[in-house]
């Protein structure tokens, strides 16, 4: 009897996993087995990897989340595209990428190409050759510089090479809101999630973790407090050990996801609300748990959409006629681009599109028809450049590095045109006038102070309970010999930030001065015993 | 044969499954080289080391060349100051070459003074790096 149940249970060991519901949600429906694909297509190629499917509408609700997430993540970066080559220095994290590394504009470039490429493959537009390019971009990016350390940006390479052996081609049967699909590529990508919390967990095995004082230095917020009034960082930080080391365990394994799915997604979620600042590492993660939700979740949405499903099979069209839709889709690109602030948009969108139109001629040939949003994802990249563009400070932050970089590292002159064009480009921004007089008041020359002074009133303006306009601008009045006015403005700095420590000090200093030993204009800086020249500006903020 | 002797020799029977011994074998052995074999232990990258004690590590360069200490926010992009006060050698070393090429025949002195959680500071570099191009504790 033990003997038959103990052959019971090796000949159910010896199917591969299967996920019930993809089979159990419509017996009419059913795909066949997974194993029976497995043994048919490989022989004898172990189940756990060859026989791993989910079904088509959990596939593609994956693909088109993640890589729209990444798309996103890589418009953003393009604010730190003046670090790139800033100096003419570069370490890669592979040494001999270093000297291959893209500077400032090659990057910006870079970035909006691999974001065009990944929303083509979100959206299905020649997937299978738009996401190798995007993915081939990426690692460039990332391994030939070592100013990107973001790990989960390490993993974001590894999977979209991994993902490029998926084959994500939509089943041609009508049963394929049930079909198992994606394979071993998917399963490598979940042991690698695995080998990842494995890895993190052993990293916390430290005295320095567990007693909770480096997790005591990450949290900030209102979560810092939610943990000091309920278990301690002490105790919070064994449980983030215990947790990585569970989901280690359990995220690669469909019967473990059952405990994987809610532990991975509230440690995910924790880590946003902990408010670290980590680009969007966790919700990257939160995407990747949509492939430990139950199939049958998938399917059901999928027949709720059947509706929606019939309406785009009617907006699907034959692809020998696609490419009066594909030109269009171009233009449409085109000419969202050209109202982003990017600047060679252009030339990115040309690349892009020329790379779309061929990949769509190479994968159209083997395809008899395409949806009508593949052949507008030109347009929808640009969407998404447009809307990163105008709803998030990437651009404001790419002008203001730029000049940043210039003025510190590059050529004053430059960076003085440059703080200009952030002015005339973001005029509502009082860090731009304010860095833009500085530079000015550098400069030494007459024409430039009185253009600093305007400058720094219009700073004033737009930043009212911030101190250091007003203090720059005393600062100036009093290298002009007028103390009276530059007490006056020093003591409304005062006001407007009754905390800033520069425009208290300036005040007393400039009370304390005799009137006569500031009216000779020109005159060297005064300085307090103790203190630095009260004419030195010097704030980066 | 065993089972898992079974189910290696039927995974590396084909590309795939070569491909997916490879990397796995990889990303379990990437890692280990940093608790076996490290010079370096700010260097975390490639290691799964995320949030960890060592990440809260706050390193202060100094950069002197010939006999005058230079502020290296003049020298270096603030990116690249950020990493290095994460204690990073392999950019203090760069750092170091990129100075001492920049500077011909002066010496180039970088040393790293490091806080640690749960340990106590340390001392790195602190000599002339055109002479000596690897940092080293003291």
């Amino acid at each position: 009897m033990a003997k038959k149940s103990r052959q019971q249970r090796k000949a159910k060991a010896a199917q591969p996993p299967v996920e019930p519901s993809v089979n159990a949600t419509n017996a009419v429906e059913a795909a066949p087995l997974p194993s029976a694909q497995a043994t048919t297509r490989a022989g004898n190629e172990p189940p756990f990897w060859f026989g791993f499917a989910v079904s088509w509408p959990k596939l593609v609700t994956f693909r088109f989340t993640l890589l729209m997430v990444l798309a996103l993540d890589a418009v953003l970066q393009i604010s730190h595209a003046p670090r790139y080559g800033a100096g003419g220095f570069n370490v890669g994290h592979v040494r001999w990428l270093s000297g291959l590394a893209p500077a400032r504009t090659l990057f910006e470039i870079a970035q909006l190409l691999t974001a065009l490429c990944l929303v083509a493959a979100a959206v299905g537009a020649a997937t299978r050759i738009m996401l190798p390019i995007a993915a081939a971009l990426y690692a460039w990016i990332y391994f030939s510089s070592q100013l990107d350390s973001y790990q989960h940006h390490y993993l974001v390479a590894l999977m979209l090479g991994l993902l490029c052996f998926v084959d994500w081609q939509r089943p041609a049967d009508q049963r394929s809101a049930t079909r198992p699909v994606g394979g071993w590529p998917l399963r490598l990508l979940l042991v690698q999630l695995a080998i990842m919390y494995f890895w993190a967990a052993i990293s916390k095995v430290d005295r320095a973790w567990l007693d909770g004082a480096t997790l005591s230095l990450q949290i900030h917020g209102s979560m810092r407090s939610a943990i000091e009034h309920t278990v301690g960082f002490g105790v919070a930080a064994k449980i983030v050990l215990l947790v990585e080391l569970a989901l280690a365990a359990t995220v690669f394994y469909r019967p473990g996801w059952w405990v994987a799915l809610p532990m991975g997604v509230a440690l995910h979620l924790g880590i946003v609300w902990s408010g670290l600042e980590i680009g969007l590492f966790a919700w990257l993660m939160l995407v990747l748990y949509l492939l430990l939700v139950p199939d049958r979740v998938f399917t059901w949405g999928a027949r709720k959409l059947q509706p929606l499903r019939q309406v785009t099979a009617h907006v699907t069209i034959p692809s020998a006629r696609g490419w009066a839709l594909m030109a269009a889709g171009l233009g449409l690109g085109l000419g969202l681009a050209a109202f982003t602030r990017y600047p060679h948009a252009m030339i990115a969108i040309a690349l892009g599109g020329a790379l779309l139109t061929i990949a769509n001629f190479v994968d159209g040939r083997r395809r008899n028809h395409t949806a009508i949003v593949a052949l507008c994802a030109p347009a929808l990249a640009t969407g998404l450049w447009l809307g990163v563009d105008r709803t998030t400070s990437t651009m404001y932050d790419y002008y203001r590095f730029w000049a940043g970089t210039e003025s510190r590292i590059g050529d004053p002159a430059r960076a003085k045109a440059l703080y200009r064009e952030v002015t005339e480009r973001f005029p509502r921004q009082e860090n731009g006038y304010y860095q833009l007089a500085k530079l000015e008041i550098a400069s030494g020359s007459a024409d430039d102070k009185q253009q600093a002074a305007a400058h720094l009133q219009r700073a004033q303006q737009l930043a009212p309970h911030l101190a250091r306009a007003f203090v720059a601008e005393a600062k100036l009045l009093l290298s002009q010999g007028d103390r009276a006015a530059a007490l006056a403005k020093a003591q409304a700095g005062a006001a407007a930030e009754p905390t800033s420590v520069d425009a208290l000090t300036l005040v007393r200093q400039l009370q304390a001065m005799a009137p006569e030993a500031a009216a000779m204009p020109g005159a060297a800086a005064p300085t307090m015993p103790g203190k630095r020249p009260i004419l030195d500006i010097d704030d980066d903020r | 044969m065993i089972a898992p002797l079974r189910h290696l020799r039927a995974l590396l029977g084909s590309w795939r499954g070569r491909f997916i011994a490879v990397f796995v074998l990889a990303q379990l052995l990437i890692p280990l080289h940093y608790y076996v074999q490290h010079r370096d232990p700010h260097d975390e990258r490639f290691a799964w080391r995320m949030f960890s004690p060592m990440r809260m590590a706050q390193c202060s360069p100094t950069i002197k060349i010939g006999e005058t200490v230079q502020p290296i926010s003049r020298l270096f992009h603030d990116a690249w100051i950020k990493i290095a006060q994460r204690g990073r050698f392999e950019v203090v070393e760069a750092m170091g070459a990129e100075l001492c090429k920049r500077y011909p025949g002066k010496e180039v002195t970088i040393s790293l003074d490091c806080t640690y959680v749960g340990a106590p500071p340390r001392r790195w570099g602190g000599y002339d790096m055109c002479s000596v191009a690897l940092l080293a504790g003291d």
